[in-house]
């Protein structure tokens, strides 16, 4: 059955920690205890291939979608770099690129599940963000870097795909940034982001647990995006989950806020820890709003330490070593 | 390393710089990188594309302040400062120069690989390429043609 091959996940070696943060700004960020934070010769396509670089062999691609919204240009195909570092492409290669909100990385697996269902060949996912040096401080300080790539397959040995269910409404004003500028925005209107997350969240669950003639204590986790834990929760809450089920797969407290990456992180910390037959929930959610529902099961493959690992090693560094590396100052 | 290159320049070099594609010899088997028209050790001109591990072993190195950096770089060693630059014998057998990142006390003989990085940008054209990075042992791609 098609689902998931291998996974894998990159994050930059440098660490902002939360008793830096509060030694030079006076308090913590809640929720975070420490984030990656990117080199200066790293950009969301580096991540990006750093992270498709810890998925084994050779694997011919038929497809290949990459998810972010911190890509370093506006206008242009950007994925060529990445099939060039995975020596991938030409006029064989199908591929999308997703850009336009935290949804992007759930939409690049929809994608890829429709395609290799449909060609028979394996695909691969790559979401990567790193944290925009523009925009206000408050904002910037819960964004971290990081990317996961996950290879797609008629044989999915970590996780097969189940179904999946789609939901999207017209939710303006929250997390977006105009055309022809560059800095984040929201009209901090007290109890409309929770709001509309949970109900784009209810408006993908829901349908997908009718047609699956399951209840949310069927399954093991439910993998939401790297937002806030006030948010997760009440998210999760919202469409009939608990903490149990969301909190152990939510990376936000060793990575901050990855965006298009966030989801699908938080997926391979599910698959790092679930047991063959264990039933995951995936919800990609976009401020805008839209939100994204699939349905897996744990393979045999599954449990490889793929984020753990890749968040070891970490090296911290002090408050204006890292203004200066995400270029505010 | 000054490492100014033209736009036309970058893209046909795209293969070796961010897909580490060398040539190896169909007479001898010497592996050239950066691949070149002749074979270094017979001058055989009977190559075939090899896509190199990336992982080697350090040689040598040196460290390029901020202030002695070539201008290209410049944006960089404003945000991270200055950097290591190593010689690295990459297991196939070719030698090759690169910035070595995430790494502050360089050791002769460690084992390193190649990460794609942003080298620089000029004429708001990024030029991406391979800098070396400490090879933990975990996994890596595998080796293939
Ligand atoms: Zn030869």
């Amino acid at each position: 059955m098609v689902g998931l091959a291998a996974y894998g996940c990159y994050f930059p070696a440098a660490r902002l920690t939360a008793a830096e943060t509060e030694r030079v700004w006076g308090s913590p960020i809640a929720d975070l205890d420490s984030k990656p934070v990117a080199a200066a010769d790293e950009d969301a396509l580096t991540l990006a291939a750093a992270a498709a670089a810890t998925i084994d062999g050779d694997a011919a691609l038929g497809s290949m979608s990459l998810a972010s919204t911190t890509l370093p240009y506006r206008r242009r195909v950007q994925i060529g770099v990445l099939a060039r570092a995975l020596r991938s492409g030409g006029d064989s290669l199908f591929t999308t690129e997703h850009t336009t909100s935290a949804r992007a990385g759930t939409e690049a697996l929809a994608v890829q599940l429709l395609a290799v269902r449909a060609s028979g060949r394996s695909g691969m996912v790559v979401a990567a963000d790193v944290a925009s040096p523009t925009g206000d401080a408050h904002r910037a300080a819960v964004l971290g870097a990081g990317a996961v790539a996950l290879l797609v397959a008629e044989d999915g040995a970590v996780a097969t795909f189940e179904a999946s269910a789609h939901h999207v409404a017209e939710d303006p004003g929250l997390d977006f940034v105009p055309a022809g500028e560059s800095a984040l925005q929201d009209v901090q209107v007290s109890g409309y982001t929770q709001e509309a997350l949970g109900a784009a969240v209810r408006g993908a669950v829901e349908p997908l647990l009718h047609r699956l003639g399951r209840t949310p204590s069927d399954y093991r986790f439910l993998v939401l995006g790297t937002m806030p834990g006030r948010l997760l929760d009440a998210a999760a809450r919202g469409c009939g989950f608990t903490r149990e089920q969301s909190r152990p797969v939510w990376a936000f407290p060793s990575t901050g806020d990855l965006g298009a990456a966030g989801a699908l992180t938080n997926l391979a910390l599910a698959l790092d820890t679930a047991e063959p037959g264990d039933r995951i929930l995936l919800v990609g959610y976009g401020a805008g709003s839209g939100a994204d529902a699939l349905s897996f099961t744990a393979g045999e493959s599954a449990g490889r330490g793929a984020v753990a690992r890749a968040l070891a090693g970490g090296r911290p560094v002090d408050a204006l070593t890292y203004l200066r590396m995400t270029g505010r100052i | 390393m000054g490492a100014h290159v033209s736009v036309p320049m970058y893209r046909r070099t795209l293969a070796a710089r961010v897909g580490l594609e060398g040539r190896r010899c169909d007479r001898c088997s010497a592996v050239s990188f950066p691949p070149r028209g002749a074979c270094g050790q017979c001058r055989g001109r009977s190559l075939t594309p090899v896509r190199l591990s990336g992982v080697g072993t350090l040689q040598a190195w040196t460290y390029i302040t901020a202030a002695g950096a070539p201008p290209e770089f410049a944006a960089q060693v404003r945000r991270d400062g200055g950097y290591h630059v190593g010689l690295v014998a990459l297991q196939e057998g070719p030698r090759v120069a690169g910035q070595l990142v995430d790494v502050s006390d360089p050791e002769i003989g460690q084992p390193v690989r190649a990460v794609v990085r942003r080298l620089y940008e000029e004429e708001g054209v990024v030029r991406y390429g391979f800098k070396f990075a400490p090879h933990m042992g975990e996994q890596l791609p595998a080796e293939g043609v």
